[in-house]
């Protein structure tokens, strides 16, 4: 290289004073560098910021459940008391309700059997009625009992429910959550948990049925249940100041219940009330509690005052998020296989494809979403994917590398082209070693695209969908065809790090568990080359991949 | 850390040693980019690129020269094909009448500094100054620069000749060398630009 010509003094002065001139670079060049001799070390920062996306999804998931009780698990909770005389109470709000007088026949809903083994309404405070259940005999859960035979409340409950609604409306937001699905509520007995129930559907419509827990159980000694013919062989507590009656009674052949709840001046009144309620013979009286006559934290109200409370409830109710019910988040991989096409811009008289041999790959593309319905059988889909990509090539490696060209066009000059030399051990056509080059890319995608049911009904559906994904290719290895296709270089600067993708599928969606299950296929192409469009050798990967997902609807 | 375990290594993709022989060569390497780019970024971008270069073939080492020496060519040859893909090196400059001036020692300064040398070369044209970079600084023959640049030897000759006296006269009118008595007016009329 070095030529044998003599060195003027001016071209001695030039090149001393040029070798002494130093310039310190800065840090991006040596962190650009790193990362692309490094490109595995990018996957840390890459999996904390998944960690963080899904930590803030399950966050923001959880917040707006914050609400959902399930009844089910208040269910669990009475199952959990095992002590017959140990019960936990359930204050039963209906705010909405008017205020109605026992004898209206607005409080009787239809069921079709008593889903309780041992059940009863009892009355511990004359301004809250508490719901006392404990199922023994079968596995209907408190939620279907709340979901489909709520009864209603008489007018001491509704007058307190309204308040406690007022009151839940102003602290939901102001008093620290004690517990995902639990507020404390100021102002009222220390020991109430207000809670909100999404899987009931008088809270679905109307959201604001709440259920106050009292948190702490009480042990209660309830009377013997005597059934509604023995009503005279119940004993009255002649102590007592005043009752308060509250009774389920089988209403109907059917079985069909009323909540009776009624303050009286003697228990055998109350009692014979209840059983001129009744219809059946057979009807019974589950329990009757004790007016605690010490209990000071009795609320009245004016006609008027109620009147307010209940408008201002009613007009204040907390606003149905219009996404709630209807947002879901998927999660779901996509195993695939990767296939390559060349295309060699300059004119050539043979096939690049058949210059090179070149087998299919496994890939994958993992990915995180959310859907939404638009219309009916249409949902608009997006979120965040990674793919890996691979292809392998045969290939020789010898033991010196070789000095070869590849051809690039002038970005600046359209349609005149130059030769970038380089050097390369592997070779295309011969060598010492038989090689597979492993092609591969790392990418970040951001698939956008729109879901369309075909058939199917609420359980099974059968779907089709796609994408466009704009990509972000952050690694990868690239093996490069010379010009005169006899070698391989190992190029990455050359590697596109934005492309665009676009995918299409057909699944199987199935309902299991509040989960949606679904599986198919996926076809994803990609749009532009993967190398710089400089390089004269256009390469497009093309994708088929069965997908595995599962959806959850975010309520 | 011996050049013996740098290189070692580099081989094996340690990133300690990379870090080592990135920082006992970049500067002097971002000099050589700087003398053939725009700007510094410009520089900063061959330099980067080289580099990758150099650490994805630095097992084809042979440990047959220095390894300046060959990491220099590669970074060399980046910049060369950097500024191939935005140049055409038969660009030229008119220069009505220009003489291979023979510059003595006696007009060189000794205080001249290389930072001056450097921005005074960094003032010529690009094709001039790659040649004169090539040839002048870097050693190559005038038939391996045609190689490189795809361009006639004659063409790197004239190019050379042209731009030494254009650098003559920087260095001259900023006061950085002596006029040589021997030199003749130099009319320039620039077509190429940097």
């Amino acid at each position: 290289m070095e030529r044998n010509l003599d060195i003027d003094d001016f071209e001695r002065m030039l090149k001393e004073r040029s070798d002494e001139f130093k310039l310190y670079p800065t840090k991006r060049v040596w962190h650009s560098i790193y990362n692309n001799i490094h490109p595995g070390k990018k996957w840390p920062s890459i999996a904390m910021c998944i960690t963080l996306i899904s930590i803030l999804m399950l966050v923001g998931y959880l917040n707006t459940s914050y609400i959902e009780t399930t009844v089910a698990t208040a269910g669990i909770k009475a199952n959990q008391a095992n002590a017959i005389t140990t019960y936990t109470y359930y204050p039963l709000f209906k705010p909405s309700l008017p205020n109605k007088n026992i004898d209206d026949n607005n409080f009787t809903l239809n069921n079709n059997s008593n889903p309780f083994g041992y059940s009863a309404s009892i009355n511990t405070n004359p301004t809250t009625a508490f719901y006392l259940n404990k199922p023994v005999s079968n596995n209907k859960n408190f939620s279907d009992y709340i979901d489909n035979k709520l009864v209603g409340a008489s007018t001491p409950l509704n007058i307190n429910s309204v308040a406690f609604n007022n009151q839940f409306n102003t602290a939901k937001n102001t008093l620290p959550a004690r517990g995902p699905n639990a507020v404390q509520i100021d102002n009222y007995p220390s020991n109430l948990i207000a809670e909100r129930n999404a899987s009931d559907k008088s809270f679905s419509d109307a959201q604001t049925k709440l259920i106050g827990k009292e948190q702490k159980n009480e042990t209660v000694t309830l009377p013997s249940l005597p059934s509604i013919e023995n009503t005279n062989s119940v004993s009255i507590d002649a102590s007592a100041e005043q009752h308060k009656i509250v009774a389920i009674i089988p209403t109907d052949d059917n079985a069909n219940i009323v909540i009776v709840n009624r303050n009286v001046e003697n228990l055998k009144a109350g009692i014979d009330y209840v059983k001129s309620k009744a219809v059946s013979s057979n009807a019974t009286l589950l329990a009757i509690a004790k007016k605690d006559a010490a209990d000071k934290r009795e609320i009245f109200l004016s006609d008027a005052d109620k009147a307010w409370i209940e408008n201002y409830a009613l007009y204040n109710k907390p606003g149905a998020k219009k996404w709630a019910g209807k947002l879901g988040w998927q999660l779901y991989v996509t195993p695939s296989i990767v296939y390559r096409s060349l295309k060699d811009v300059l004119p050539s008289d043979q096939d690049i494809n058949k210059e090179v041999v070149q087998h299919p790959s496994m890939g994958v593309e993992i990915g995180a979403g959310i859907l939404y319905p638009i219309f009916k059988g249409v949902k608009i889909k997006t979120g965040l994917q990674l793919n890996y990509t691979r292809y392998n090539t045969d290939a020789y490696e010898n033991s010196h590398p070789v000095a070869t060209n590849i051809t690039l066009s002038n970005s600046e000059m359209p349609g005149q082209f130059y030769q970038a030399a380089r050097t390369t051990p592997y070779s295309n056509y011969g060598g010492i070693t038989p090689v597979k080059l492993h092609n591969e890319t790392y990418q970040l995608s951001i698939p956008m695209g729109v879901d369309f049911k075909i058939a199917g009904n609420d359980i099974v559906q059968w779907n089709v969908g796609t994408t466009i994904q704009p990509t972000f290719v952050f690694g990868g290895k690239s093996y490069l065809l010379s010009s005169d296709k006899r070698n391989f270089i190992k190029e990455t600067s050359l590697l596109n790090h934005f492309n665009l993708n676009a995918g299409f599928e057909t699944f199987i969606s199935y309902k299991l568990s509040g989960f949606t299950l679904q599986i198919g296929p996926e076809f994803r192409k990609q749009l532009f080359t993967t190398n710089s469009k400089t390089y004269t050798v256009q390469e497009k990967l093309t994708t088929y991949g069965i997908k595995f997902g599962i959806t959850k609807i975010i309520k | 850390m011996t050049e013996e375990a740098m290189l070692y290594g580099c081989v094996e993709n340690n990133a300690v040693a990379q870090d080592f022989l990135y920082a006992h060569f970049s500067p002097k390497m971002l000099g050589v980019c700087y003398r053939f780019g725009k700007n510094r970024e410009d520089a900063e971008d061959m330099l980067q690129e080289g580099f990758i270069k150099v650490f994805s073939q630095i097992g084809q080492y042979r440990n047959e020269g220095a390894l300046e020496g060959w990491i220099r060519r590669i970074i060399v040859h980046t910049c060369i094909n950097s500024i191939k893909k935005n140049k055409k090196f038969t660009d030229s400059v008119d220069i009505t009448f220009a003489n291979d001036v023979g510059i003595r020692e006696e007009n060189i300064p000794s205080v001249m500094q290389a930072k001056q040398v450097v921005d005074c070369i960094r003032l010529l044209p690009v094709g001039y100054r790659t040649v004169l970079n090539l040839y002048a600084i870097e050693g190559y023959s005038h038939r391996e620069i045609g190689t490189m640049l795809d361009i006639e030897e004659s063409t790197s000759r004239s190019q050379y000749t042209r731009a030494k006296a254009m650098l003559e006269d920087i260095l001259v009118k900023m006061d950085i060398m002596l006029r040589p008595k021997s030199k003749a007016s130099i009319k320039m009329g620039i077509t190429a630009t940097n």
